[in-house]
C-alpha cells in the first residue's frame, strides 16, 4: 500500500511538471504579450525596455529552466497586468471555484440519484423515459445558453435571483443549477444502466429468496454494486468541474479560477496562465488519487499492492 | 397425498417471447412430503429451474404463472400478496442456487450477508446475537474457523465454501423445505460429494424437505426418495428413486439412464439420446419428444395426442402411450449406482 502510494505520487507530479511544461511552451506561441501591454504608440525602444524587464528578452530555454526553479519553490513570478504574485492570485480564486463545482457536482449526483432510485422502485417505464427526455434536453442546451435564459426567466423577469457575482446562497444558486443540470444528465444515465445491469446478477436474486423487499435490495445490494462505475467517472467529472466551469464563470461572472485563466490568456499574462493551470493540474491529480483510493474501499475485490 | 408439505398442480408458466407468450412451463405437477427428498431432473430449458423459481415467486420480469396451483403446507402460495410471499422467502421455503460464484454479493461480508437473513426474518434481534449464529450455523456447515471466514468477503471463499456460505444462509432460519437448484453442477467433483453430504446433514437435522433440481441422475439416485423427470416443460415420468431406476417407464428416463457409463461394462462410446430437446416455442404435436424417441417411430399416437401422466405401479407414472411397453424392455437396473 505505502510502495503503491508512493508510486501514484511519483506519477502526479510527473502529470504535473508534464502539463505545466507543455502550457509553458504552447502560451509563447500565443505572441508578444509587451505589445498587449502597451499602448499602440508605444516606441520599440519602449518594448525592448518592458521586455527586459518582464525577463522575456532572454533565450526560451533559459527562461524555462529559470521557471522551474522558482515554480518548485512555488514562486511562478508576477502578473504582468498586476505586478503581484501569480499564485496567490490564482489561489485567492480557488475557494470560489469550489463551492461552484462541488454545489453544482452534489446537487448533480444528488437529483440523478433520487430519480434513478425512484425509477428503479416504481418500475415505471414512462417515468423512466421522461427522466431520460429532460436529461437529454438539458444536456443538448449549450450551457452558455441555459446560463442566459436562467438569468433571463430568474433574473430578469422574475427578479427572485441575482445575475452576476459571488456572495451569498442565493447567487450560487443559478450557476450551481446551470451547471447541474448538465451533470445530472450524465449521471442519470450512467446509473440507469448500472442500475439495469445489476439488476439481472444473480446475487440479486439471492437477496429477494432472503425475504428482502424491492427497495431493501435495491439499496442494500443492487446500490453499492452499481456506484462502482460511476466512481470513476464522477471523479474524473469533478476534476474538470474543479478545473473550473469556465463558460457557466464567465457567463455569470463568478469569480473563479477558469474565469481568471481567460482573461489571463486574452492578456498574454504567463505567470498567472502557469500558476492558473499548475493549481488546476494538481487538483485533477490528487482527486484522481482519492477516487481510486476510494474505489478500494467499495470494492474488497481490488486491492492495491 | 393431502398431507403435502409444498403441493404443485398442473403449473404453467409463460415467458413474453418476440411471437407471444411461449409456455416454458406447461401443467407440472408434483409433491414434497414431510422430510422428502424430490429429485427434479432434466435437461437444461426443459423447465425446471423455472417451475421452482415459480414456487419462490422469484420468476424473472417477463415470466408469469399463466396456471395451476401451488400450496405449500395447504395454503394457497401462487396468488399470495407480495408480504406473505417474502415471509416464507428465506424463512420457511429457502433456496440455494447454482452458482455460488455469482450468486453472493461480492461488497459485503459473508458474516454479514448470512446476518441479512437473520434479521430480515426477526428484526430486533440484537447484533451480537446475529453475529453468535452466523458463526454456529457457519460451523454446522463445515467452514473452519468461522469467526474469522465471516469477515471474508466471497472473493476470498473457495468455490465449495461458497456454497457452504450460501447453505449457512439458507438454513439460517430452519427451513420447512430447501430448494437446491443445481447446487454441485458449479463445483470440482471432489467438493461435489462435500457440498451434498452438508446439504443432506442439514436436512435431516432440520427435519427439512428438500427438492434437488439437477441434471446429474448419478446425485439423484444417491440423494432423492422421490424423482420427476421433466422434459420440455412437462413432467415425464414421476416415481420412488428404485422404482424409477429399476424400471423406467418412459422411453426419455431410459434415454437417460442409458447415457450413465456404467463401472462393469465395457463402452467404447457413451449412449446417447438423438436430437435435440424441442423450442419451447414451437413444440412437436402429441408427445413433446416423439421426434427423439425410439420407441414412438411412425406410430400414429405419439404424434397425434400429447400423453398424460399414468399410474404403473405405486405411486410411479410416466406421460407415455407405450408406458408398459418402454418399462418392459428396459433392462433391469440397480438404483443407486
Amino acid at each position: 500500500m505505502t510502495r503503491y502510494l508512493a508510486r501514484r505520487l511519483v506519477q502526479a507530479a510527473l502529470t504535473v511538471f508534464g502539463v505545466v511544461t507543455a502550457v509553458f511552451f504552447l502560451v509563447e506561441l500565443s505572441g508578444d504579450p509587451a505589445a498587449l501591454l502597451l499602448p499602440t504608440e508605444a516606441t520599440p525602444e519602449d518594448l525592448a525596455r518592458l521586455r527586459e524587464s518582464l525577463g522575456l528578452d532572454e533565450p526560451l530555454l533559459v527562461r524555462y529552466l529559470t521557471f522551474l526553479g522558482n515554480a518548485v519553490q512555488g514562486d511562478f513570478g508576477d502578473s504582468f497586468r498586476q505586478r503581484v504574485p501569480a499564485l496567490p492570485l490564482v489561489l485567492e480564486r480557488l475557494p470560489a471555484t469550489i463551492e461552484l463545482a462541488l454545489s453544482a457536482f452534489l446537487l448533480g449526483i444528488g437529483m440523478a440519484f433520487a430519480a434513478s432510485l425512484a425509477v428503479r422502485l416504481t418500475r415505471s417505464e414512462r417515468l423512466r423515459t421522461g427522466l431520460l427526455w429532460v436529461a437529454f434536453t438539458f444536456q443538448a442546451i449549450p450551457t452558455f445558453f441555459f446560463g442566459l435564459i436562467l438569468i433571463l426567466v430568474f433574473s430578469v423577469w422574475l427578479g427572485w435571483l441575482p445575475s452576476l457575482g459571488r456572495g451569498g446562497l442565493d447567487h450560487l444558486i443559478l450557476p450551481a443549477f446551470s451547471l447541474a443540470t448538465f451533470e445530472l444528465a450524465l449521471y442519470l444515465r450512467l446509473l440507469n444502466s448500472a442500475f439495469l445491469q445489476e439488476q439481472t446478477q444473480d446475487y440479486v436474486r439471492t437477496a429477494y429468496a432472503k425475504g428482502g423487499g424491492r427497495a431493501w435490495v435495491l439499496v442494500r445490494h443492487v446500490l453499492p454494486n452499481a456506484l462502482l462505475p460511476i466512481v470513476t467517472i464522477a471523479g474524473i467529472n469533478l476534476g474538470v468541474l474543479l478545473g473550473g466551469a469556465i463558460v457557466t464563470e464567465t457567463v455569470f461572472s463568478w469569480p473563479g479560477v477558469g474565469r481568471l485563466i481567460v482573461q489571463s490568456v486574452s492578456q498574454r499574462d504567463y505567470p498567472v496562465i502557469l500558476a492558473g493551470v499548475f493549481v488546476i493540474s494538481l487538483v485533477f491529480v490528487v482527486i484522481n488519487l482519492l477516487v481510486d483510493l476510494l474505489y478500494a474501499v467499495l470494492d474488497p475485490r481490488v486491492r492495491y499492492s | 397425498m393431502s398431507e403435502a408439505l409444498l403441493s404443485v398442480r398442473d403449473l404453467v408458466v409463460e415467458f413474453d417471447g418476440p411471437r407471444g407468450p411461449v409456455r416454458v412451463v406447461d401443467g407440472v405437477s408434483f409433491d414434497v412430503g414431510a422430510g422428502e427428498v424430490l429429485g427434479i431432473v432434466g435437461e437444461s430449458g426443459s423447465g425446471k429451474s423455472v417451475s421452482l423459481l415459480a414456487v419462490m415467486g422469484l420468476l424473472p420480469a417477463g415470466a408469469r404463472i399463466a396456471g395451476g396451483e401451488i400450496r405449500f403446507d395447504g395454503q394457497r402460495i401462487d396468488n399470495a400478496p407480495e408480504a406473505t410471499l417474502r415471509a416464507l422467502r428465506g424463512g420457511a421455503v429457502s433456496m440455494i442456487f447454482q452458482d455460488p460464484m455469482t450468486s453472493l454479493n461480492p461488497v459485503l461480508r459473508i458474516g454479514t450477508q448470512i446476518g441479512e437473513a437473520i434479521r430480515l426474518h426477526a428484526p430486533r434481534t440484537p447484533k451480537p446475537e446475529v453475529r453468535e449464529r452466523v458463526e454456529a450455523l457457519l460451523a454446522s456447515v463445515g467452514v473452519p474457523d468461522p469467526a474469522s471466514r465471516a469477515r471474508q468477503f466471497p472473493h476470498e471463499f473457495s468455490g465449495g465454501m461458497r456454497q457452504r456460505a450460501m447453505i449457512a444462509m439458507a438454513i439460517a432460519n430452519g427451513p420447512r423445505l430447501l430448494i437446491a437448484d443445481e447446487p454441485t453442477t458449479a463445483l470440482d467433483v471432489t467438493i461435489q460429494a462435500q457440498v451434498m453430504d452438508v446439504l443432506e446433514g442439514v436436512c435431516a437435522r432440520n427435519h427439512a424437505s428438500m427438492i434437488l433440481v439437477t441434471h446429474d441422475l448419478g446425485l439423484v439416485a444417491e440423494t432423492a426418495d422421490r424423482i420427476a423427470v421433466m422434459y420440455s416443460g412437462r413432467v415425464a415420468e414421476t416415481g420412488p428413486t428404485d422404482a424409477l431406476f429399476a424400471r423406467p417407464s418412459h422411453p426419455y428416463t431410459r434415454g437417460l439412464l442409458d447415457s450413465l457409463p456404467t463401472l462393469d461394462a465395457d463402452h467404447d462410446e457413451l449412449r446417447s439420446i438423438p436430437g435435440q430437446p424441442p423450442d419451447m416455442a414451437a413444440r412437436p404435436p402429441g408427445c413433446a419428444f416423439h421426434p427423439r424417441c425410439a420407441l414412438g417411430q411412425g406410430r400414429p399416437a405419439c404424434s397425434r395426442e400429447r400423453p398424460d401422466l399414468r399410474t404403473v405401479g405405486t405411486g410411479h407414472a410416466a406421460a407415455c402411450h407405450y408406458a408398459e411397453e418402454a418399462a418392459g424392455d428396459a433392462p433391469p437396473r440397480e438404483a443407486a449406482q
